[in-house]
């Protein structure tokens, strides 16, 4: 039952290895573990090879954008939209994730700021419902265009039970 | 107060569950009491107890199995009843005792899963939640082949959608 193996899975909430082997055991154990591992990525992933995987679902245009920024990243598509499984965004550790994922000799504060941005008009496009947020310690810029998205996609915001 | 002494059940009063083999139990009404759907007479589960709210038959539940959630449910009869509608307290609530730990260490594995199966259709959510704690447990710090093996399931991947989830996560 679909049901319980969620609730199953959900005890394992910060197992990281263990949830990467369930992914691994079969279709289903796939399909009712990947999205708990990407639930909260930026909190719990190892490498940061992760971020990577979102930007496959960028157009040709905001792929180009991104080369011409020097990021030469594999956009291949993915088997999941990873982006529709986040729950829990912290804004300090997205910017402190994007910030050590972008390579020594391209790193500055605007790219910084584009790429956060970026990937929350991602998040927010993919249909994720964050469950909790947490906006503390953070001056990065949010741009108009991310706002006006939120504006377009409440349900982005909608299940929220935990702001900070 | 404790929970259950705030019914107005009697210590001896006594209901009939029936599973779906036919074998009859007589438990207290103070467990039935407690339990939402073993308790829900009123609204529309007639099946659950006759006209005279005195027997209910179980379709999905042997009579092996219901013995194991019955002697759970006795186990825990004067428990003060917990929030179930606070998600945070259940979560707390699912660290395992050590009664529980070793009842359900003691069942085999299909046991177990009808245990959770039964715990989910009588709604018994603190037996199904450490029911689903359990299998975690068993779970946790295997390999995928060790869990093929462990739970008898197999390996539907083909190696390109293999090495596709490999390369993602």
């Amino acid at each position: 039952m679909p049901e319980l193996m969620e609730k199953i899975f959900n005890n394992l909430n910060n197992e990281f290895y263990s949830l990467y082997s369930c992914a691994l055991v079969s279709r289903h154990w796939c399909e009712m573990s990947i999205p708990i591992l990407w639930r909260d990525p930026f909190s719990s992933y190892k490498s940061l090879m992760f971020i990577t995987r979102y930007f496959a679902s960028l157009n040709e245009m905001e792929k180009l954008g991104l080369k011409r920024y020097g990021i030469i990243i594999d956009f291949a598509n993915t088997l999941f939209d990873y982006a529709s499984f986040l729950k829990v965004l912290n804004l300090h550790r997205l910017c402190s994730n994007v910030y050590h994922w972008i390579p020594n000799q391209s790193r500055n504060t605007m790219l910084v700021v584009n790429i956060v941005n970026l990937l929350l008009k991602i998040f927010i496009k993919s249909g994720a419902t964050l469950s909790t947020l947490n906006l503390r310690a953070n001056s990065i810029e949010i741009k108009p265009d991310v706002i006006y998205l939120l504006e377009q996609n409440k349900c982005f915001l909608s299940q929220l039970k935990d702001v900070t | 107060m404790d929970g259950y002494t705030s019914n107005n059940a009697s210590e001896n009063e006594t209901i009939t569950l029936k599973s779906s083999d036919g074998i009859e139990f007589h438990i207290d009404t103070r467990i039935a009491n407690r339990y939402t759907l073993l308790n829900n007479w009123n609204s529309g589960g007639t099946y659950w107890f006759t006209a005279f709210k005195k027997s209910a038959c179980l379709p999905n539940v042997t009579g092996k199995v219901l013995e194991k959630v019955l002697e759970w449910c006795e186990h825990h009869i004067n428990d003060p009843l917990p929030n179930y509608d606070d998600d945070d307290s259940r979560r707390r609530n699912t660290v395992i005792d050590d009664w529980d730990q070793n009842f359900l260490n003691r069942v085999d594995q299909d046991m177990l899963f009808d245990i959770i199966l039964a715990a989910n259709y009588l709604d018994i959510k603190l037996l199904l939640d450490i029911g689903c704690k359990t299998v975690a447990n068993m779970i946790k710090g295997k390999s995928p082949e060790e869990l093929r093996s462990s739970f008898n399931i197999v390996n539907d991947f083909t190696p390109e959608e293999e090495e596709a989830i490999r390369r993602e996560n």
